[in-house]
C-alpha cells in the first residue's frame, strides 16, 4: 500500500511514517505484540513508563473495569532507565517504529538523572510524563499546576538531547495554562491526555478497589473530555499536540485531529482490539483517498 | 477471529464451548484471551483468559470449559453456534510435560487445563501412572472424561481436596484451583519437598505482557507477569517465602 505520502507526519521536526502511536504502558516496550500484529507498520511506540530507578508498582487490585473504560492502579512498575538503555532500547528500535521513551519520577533529580542516561540512546523523542495518577507523591504532582510542570520541563530540556514531549494530565486545575507554561519553557511538543484519576468502592468487601483508593481512568468514556481538551490546548498553543484518551477507531482519530492533533495515541482499545491501531492507519489512509486528501495534515484543526 | 461450533450448558453455570479456525491450538495450561465480538464492543472492554480444555488437532477445534461469574463469561455462555469470537493466543508457557507419574490437583472450574494436560501426558508417555483429584463444591463434572484419561481418580465434594493427596511421592504435582487451595497444596508439598507447579489466575488486561496488570510478587521480591512468564510457576517461585 502507498500510504508513504497520505500519512506520513512532521512531529516536531522528527518524520513518522503515519500519525498512529501506542500510548505508554499499554504496550510494553513493543515487543509484546509482535506475534499478534504487524508491530513495523506503527508510526510510533512509546514505551512504559520508566523511573530512574525502577519500581514494582502496586500492590492488591490493579485494574477494574467501568462502562466502556477501565481504571488501572500500576504505579509505573518498570525496570528502570539502565535497563531500558542497556536492553530495552534495541528491541524497539528493531521494531521499526519510531521510539519514545516515557520518562517519570517520584522528585526533580529522579527525572534529571532519567533524562541524562536517556542521551546515552538515539531515542526520536523523549516523553515526559508528569502526569501520572498511580504514584504518591510524584508524577502527577508537577503536572498539576503551570509553576511546576514549566520548571520541570525547562530543567529536563537543558539536559537532554532529544526532543521533548512533554505528556499532561487532565486532572490540573487549568490545562491550558499547563500547555502554555510547558510551551514557554522550552517543550518540543505537548501530549494528552493521561488517565483520569477515578474511584471504585467493592461494596460487599466493604472496601476500595485498589490498595491506593484512587486509579487512572482511560478508554472510550474518556474520550469526549480529552476531545475537548485537546481541542483547547492546540488553539493555545503553536507547538504540535499529540492526542489521545479513548481512540478506538480511525472515526476517532480524525476527531482528534481536527480537533488540532499532529498525532494520535491509542492505548486501552488495544487490550480489547490487538488490530485497532493497524485498523486505524488503514482507514486514515482510506480516508484521505475517499475525500482527495494529499495527506493527512491538510484536516489538521479545522475544527 | 474464531467460529463458535459448539457452546453447551453442561452443568449449573458451567459450559463447554468448541470454536474452530484458530491459527494454533497451544500446548496444556497455555489460554486464549476470548472477547466476543457481538454487540457492543466497548462494553466489557476486556477479553477474558480462558485456559485450553482440549483440543482436537484433526479438526482444527479448541475446547474451553468455563464457569459464568459475571459479565464476561455471561457474555461467552450467550454465544451461538456459528457466532464469531476474537481469540488472542495461545498464550503463556504453559505447563512442562515430565517423562514421570504425575499428580494432578484441580478444585472447581480450576479442574479446566487439567483434562488437555493429562491427555497429552497419556500420548506423550502411556505407561507412566496418572492420578487427578477433583475438589468441588457441591457437584462434580465430568467426572467421566476425567476418569477415561486418567489411571486413578479421586473425587472430593464439599472437603478439602488436598487432604485426600499423597504428597510424598515421587510424582509430579500439578495443581490448579482456588488460590487457598493452591497454597495449600503448595505447603503440603514444601513439608515433604517435593517438586509443584501451580497455575494462577490473575486478572488480566492485555494477555501478552504488555501492561503490567497481572504482575505478581515472586519469592525473590521481583515480579512476575502471570499472563506472559506465567500462568505456571513452580510454587517455590511465587508462593514460598
Ligand atoms: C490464565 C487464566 C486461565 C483461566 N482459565 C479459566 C477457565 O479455563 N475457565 C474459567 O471458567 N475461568 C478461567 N479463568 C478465570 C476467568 O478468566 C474469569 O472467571 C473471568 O475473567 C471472569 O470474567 P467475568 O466478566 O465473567 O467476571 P467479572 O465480572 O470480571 O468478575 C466476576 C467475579 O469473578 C472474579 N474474577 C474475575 N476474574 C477472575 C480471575 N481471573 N480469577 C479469579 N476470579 C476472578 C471477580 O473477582 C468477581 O468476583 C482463567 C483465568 C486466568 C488468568
Ligand atoms: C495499564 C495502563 C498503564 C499505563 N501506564 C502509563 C505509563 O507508564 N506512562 C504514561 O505516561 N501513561 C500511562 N498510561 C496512560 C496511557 O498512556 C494513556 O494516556 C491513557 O490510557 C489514555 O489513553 P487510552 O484511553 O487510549 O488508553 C497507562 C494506561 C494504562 C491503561
Ligand atoms: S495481562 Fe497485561 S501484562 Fe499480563
Amino acid at each position: 500500500m502507498s500510504n508513504i505520502n497520505h500519512l506520513e507526519t512532521d512531529l516536531m521536526g522528527i518524520m513518522l511514517k503515519n500519525p498512529v502511536i501506542a500510548a505508554s504502558g499499554t504496550f510494553g516496550f513493543g515487543s509484546d505484540y509482535a506475534n499478534i500484529i504487524d508491530v513495523s507498520r506503527l508510526g510510533g511506540i512509546s514505551g512504559k513508563g520508566l523511573t530512574l530507578n525502577g519500581s514494582k508498582g502496586n500492590d492488591g487490585q490493579r485494574v477494574y473495569e467501568t462502562p466502556s473504560g477501565i481504571l488501572n492502579s500500576i504505579g509505573l512498575e518498570n525496570p528502570g532507565v539502565r535497563h531500558f538503555v542497556e536492553h530495552e532500547y534495541e528491541v524497539m528500535r528493531r521494531t521499526g517504529a519510531a521510539v519514545i521513551a516515557n520518562l517519570g519520577g517520584h522528585i526533580e533529580n529522579d527525572y534529571l538523572e532519567g533524562a541524562k542516561l536517556l542521551n546515552k540512546v538515539d531515542l526520536d523523542i523523549l516523553e515526559l510524563n508528569i502526569s501520572c495518577p498511580n504514584v504518591k507523591n510524584g508524577g502527577m504532582s508537577f503536572g498539576m499546576i503551570p509553576e511546576t510542570a514549566a520548571e520541570i520541563t525547562r530543567k529536563v530540556k537543558e539536559v537532554s538531547r532529544h526532543k521533548l514531549l512533554v505528556k499532561l494530565s487532565p486532572n490540573a486545575y487549568d490545562i491550558v495554562s499547563v500547555a502554555k507554561a510547558c510551551e514557554d519553557a522550552g517543550a518540543d511538543g505537548i501530549s494528552l491526555v493521561n488517565t483520569f484519576l477515578g474511584m471504585a468502592i467493592d461494596i460487599d468487601k466493604k472496601k476500595a478497589v485498589f490498595n491506593n483508593v484512587y486509579a487512572g481512568l482511560s478508554g472510550p468514556a474518556i474520550m469526549p473530555i480529552a476531545l475537548r481538551m485537546v481541542h483547547q490546548v492546540s488553539k493555545a498553543v503553536s507547538i504540535p499536540v499529540v492526542g489521545l484518551g479513548g481512540i478506538s477507531n480511525y472515526r476517532d482519530a480524525i476527531a482528534f485531529i481536527m480537533a488540532g492533533a499532529t498525532a494520535v495515541q491509542v492505548g486501552t482499545m488495544t487490550f480489547a482490539v490487538p488490530e485497532t491501531m493497524i485498523n486505524i492507519i488503514d482507514g486514515l489512509e482510506k480516508y484521505c483517498i475517499d475525500n482527495g486528501l494529499e495527506n493527512i495534515s491538510q484536516i489538521r484543526g479545522i475544527i | 477471529m474464531a467460529l463458535i461450533i459448539k457452546n453447551n450448558k453442561i452443568s449449573d453455570n458451567i459450559f463447554l464451548m468448541t470454536i474452530s479456525g484458530c491459527k494454533q491450538y497451544g500446548k496444556p495450561g497455555q489460554f486464549f484471551m476470548l472477547r466476543p465480538i457481538k454487540g457492543n464492543i466497548s462494553d466489557p472492554i476486556l477479553a477474558r483468559p480462558i485456559s485450553i480444555f482440549d483440543v482436537d488437532k484433526e479438526k482444527g477445534n479448541v475446547t474451553f470449559l468455563y464457569q459464568v461469574v459475571g459479565k464476561g463469561t455471561e457474555i461467552l455462555s450467550s454465544l451461538k453456534v456459528d457466532d464469531e469470537i476474537s481469540v488472542i493466543g495461545p498464550l503463556g508457557n504453559g505447563f512442562e510435560i515430565e517423562d514421570n507419574d504425575i499428580t494432578l490437583i484441580g478444585g472447581g472450574i480450576g479442574i479446566a487445563p487439567l483434562f488437555y494436560l493429562a491427555k497429552e501426558h497419556r500420548k506423550m508417555f502411556p505407561n507412566r501412572h496418572r492420578t487427578i483429584h477433583l475438589g468441588f463444591r457441591d457437584k462434580a463434572i465430568l467426572e467421566d472424561e476425567y476418569k477415561s484419561i486418567c489411571d486413578n481418580l479421586v473425587l472430593n465434594i464439599g472437603g478439602y481436596v488436598t487432604d485426600d493427596v499423597d504428597f510424598d511421592t515421587n510424582n509430579t504435582i500439578y495443581v490448579c484451583g482456588p488460590t487457598p487451595m493452591m497454597k495449600a497444596a503448595s505447603t503440603h508439598a514444601k513439608k515433604v519437598n517435593k517438586d509443584i507447579y501451580v497455575s494462577l489466575e490473575n486478572k488480566m488486561a492485555c494477555g501478552v505482557g504488555a501492561c503490567l496488570v497481572c504482575s505478581c510478587k515472586t519469592s525473590d521480591g521481583t515480579k512476575k507477569r502471570v499472563c506472559k512468564d506465567g500462568p505456571v510457576f513452580h510454587a517455590s517461585e511465587v508462593f514460598y517465602e
